[in-house]
């Protein structure tokens, strides 16, 4: 190969910040922002009054510009970032301020925005936080977007483009993002910014794969260059050879065609490929989760858990206090919904009313804790209950005891769940005809006496996590003896087992709701056991949707009468880890890039 | 009250604190590190710069100034809705 060819092939790769996940291969469109030069000069005597008259036109401007943008916009969550922009153009104090350095120095409106804007920034330049540092370019936008209206310059728009591009900017505002039509942008490369700018934010939120912070990008690039952009690694590759292009290709093709599958599956019933059905359910910790509950097609909530509600707090939180956060849950799953709110599970070294009681114990992992410590305090669970109960007027919700060991716990739960019942329907406060309850299922006791449980209550929820180390005296987090935590321990196979006969000779469905459920390499095993509900993080239900789909229950059951014969824990771990990872890879590969993109 | 989301206090967050108090008949004054905020402006708010963790401390006078700071309470406790 002569020189000349092998410079025309000289591969240019750049590395950014990667902003937003995947890939895209295309031509570059340079969008040109131009640097605004901002006039300066003194007013007559006169004409302040228009001056000022002018800066609020183009506040005014600008705050119907964005919320057009925001109207068009459909992103949920997102469109928080809109709102705050939204907010400063409608800040008393910042107003103030402009228009007072109008005044006190007679200077017109853009001079005066450059000003304040300036000391506004540099204010963040000094702070210790790093993530706050940057806050101070959140600023920007609002800056120029002011000066863009003040000065009535036409900004290039995007939306004339005919074929789809790779844009290349040296920063793009919230409000440009909103404004790209999806079809014509394959990616975005820009020259500043950060992971956590606003830009980067909407990007994901808009699945642009995207990469941030390339420094000088747009100097590299003009429009039509050919561009290869891999936004996991945050690499550009400018002059890219065929083989690159072929490679990536494939690999965005593998990735696009999976995404698209899983977008699919998502309004799919989650059933095996012979058609029996499971539910799904999420587990959540905070009241925001439930974006991404409703994101992932979930309608139900297998665990909400109520203990941050406690754990931040010097007090515990009042009825009403409770009552508000357990009915935005509720209210949020809509009609269709369901809300299984845990009761306070918390080890008495987290709960701040208990700390005096819990101090040195030697053994909290089987003391004063979740359902012992409530009943312990019957005024703190009273006020809880109360909150759930009314909450339940509001739509379908369930009650979950933790860490049940015996009936005479469930009996005495139950008892002041009765009489707070009857507390509410004397102040005439509004609740549920009938609020299904259940118990976790955490501890060998409550496996061996599942039976007589199984008669007292409306469902049964496995907590995994739990169950197997304390059916195999295991503390995980102990690194000395951790290798011997094995969810497929053959006692931990029989447990289950125990629990879904006991549950269905009563005619009550088993849910599970700790780490194992939401882990594809069990999803089989579980189903062959005969668990009905999967209750796990949000991401991880379409993967475990799509799973359920590779096989039949009668595959399943097999597989766990195969398992039952065999003695180690070892042997069940090839067999059905084995299995699985063997049979259905692109589902753990999916899995994994899902995983990593999130990162 | 206490900063418990992992980001601190930012645009967003101050977005929404100045939201939440948009039609209470009060004013609230937020302090930190020597600096005083009115709480209801997202430029004053956000130039607090308070990291994940600060004690604010905040002071509401006027007739809705015991709902403002019930409210702000439960705000700051559900880490703005965020992680």
């Amino acid at each position: 190969m002569s020189d000349v060819a092998e410079d025309e092939h000289r591969i240019r790769e750049l590395t950014g910040v990667p902003a937003s996940p995947g890939i895209a291969l295309g031509r570059a469109y340079h969008l040109e922002r131009a640097h605004l030069r901002v006039p300066h000069h003194k007013l007559a005597a006169g004409e302040v009054d228009r001056e000022i008259t002018r800066l609020v036109t183009a506040m005014e401007l600008s705050r119907h510009q964005l919320s057009q943008v925001r109207a068009k916009l459909n992103l949920g969550d997102h469109l928080q970032i809109i709102d705050a922009h939204l907010a400063l153009f409608q800040d008393p104090e910042l107003f103030q301020r402009l228009r007072q350095r109008i005044t006190d120095l007679s200077i017109n409106a853009e001079w005066a925005v450059a000003q304040v804007l300036a000391e506004v920034v540099s204010v963040f330049e000094h702070v210790d936080d790093a993530y706050l540092r940057e806050r101070g370019r959140d600023f920007d936008y609002f800056e120029r977007r002011l000066l863009i209206n003040l000065m009535g310059v036409k900004q290039e728009s995007i939306e004339h483009l005919a074929d789809p591009v790779v844009l290349v900017a040296h920063d793009l505002s919230p409000a440009d993002l909103a404004n790209v039509n999806r079809e014509k942008v394959l990616g975005i490369l820009t020259d500043v910014g950060t992971a956590t700018s606003h830009t980067a934010i909407l990007a994901r939120a808009m699945e642009i794969p995207t990469i941030v912070g390339l420094e000088s990008i747009t100097g590299e690039v003009k429009t039509g260059d050919l561009i290869v952009l891999d936004g996991f690694e945050g690499k550009v590759f400018l002059n890219p050879s065929l083989e690159l292009i072929a490679e990536y290709d494939t690999r965005r093709e593998f990735y696009e065609r999976f995404e698209q599958d899983l977008r699919l599956v998502r309004d799919l019933p989650a059933e095996t490929a012979d058609g029996v059905r499971l539910s799904l359910a999420a587990n959540i910790e905070l009241p925001s989760e439930i974006a991404a509950v409703k994101n992932n097609g979930l309608t139900r909530i297998g665990l909400f858990r109520t203990e941050f509600l406690f754990i931040f707090s010097a007090h515990p939180p009042t009825e009403d206090e409770q009552y508000e956060v357990y009915r935005q849950v509720v209210e949020r799953m809509g009609p269709d919904g369901v809300t299984t709110i845990r009761t306070i599970d918390l080890g008495g070294d987290k709960a701040s009313f208990a700390a005096a009681e819990v101090m040195g114990e030697a053994n909290p992992a089987m003391g004063l804790r979740a359902i012992r410590l409530c009943l312990a305090h019957p005024d703190i669970f009273r006020t809880q209950l109360r909150a759930i109960l009314r909450a339940s007027a509001h739509g379908a919700v369930r009650i979950m005891f933790p860490m049940i060991s015996g009936i005479d716990e469930l009996r005495q739960a139950k008892a002041l769940l009765a009489e707070v019942r009857e507390e509410l329907r004397q102040r005439g406060a509004a609740q549920a005809e009938k609020v299904e309850l259940g118990v976790m299922i955490e501890t060998p006791a409550a496996v061996l006496v599942a039976d007589m449980l199984a008669a007292e209550v409306d469902y049964f929820s496995i907590g995994t996590n739990d169950l197997i180390q304390y059916t195999l005296a295991v503390d995980r987090a102990n690194e000395h003896i951790n290798y011997l935590f094995h969810p497929l321990h053959p006692a931990v196979l029989r447990a289950i087992r125990l629990v879904v006969r006991a549950a269905r000779e009563a005619g009550i469905p088993v849910a599970m709701c700790g780490e194992m459920a939401g882990q594809l390499e069990y999803t089989m095993a579980l189903v062959g056991l005969g668990v009905t509900e999967l209750s796990m993080a949000p991401n991880k239900a379409l993967h475990v949707k799509r799973m359920l789909g590779r096989f039949t229950s009668a595959e399943a059951r097999e597989l766990v009468e195969q398992a039952l014969t065999l003695h180690t824990s070892s042997e069940v771990n090839d067999l059905i880890v084995g299995r699985m990872h063997a049979n259905f890879p692109e589902e753990f590969e999916l899995e994994k890039m899902d995983r990593d993109a999130e990162a | 009250m206490t900063v418990a989301n992992q980001a601190g206090i930012h645009l967003r967050v101050a977005s929404k604190i100045v939201k939440l108090l948009a039609d209470f008949d009060c004013v609230v004054e937020i302090a930190f590190n020597g600096r005083t905020a009115d709480a209801k402006s997202i430029m004053s708010v956000t130039q607090l710069m308070a990291p994940a963790g600060s004690v604010l401390r905040l002071h509401a006078s006027g007739p809705d100034a015991a709902k403002a700071i019930f409210e702000l309470d439960k705000l700051f406790r559900a880490k703005f809705g965020e992680e």
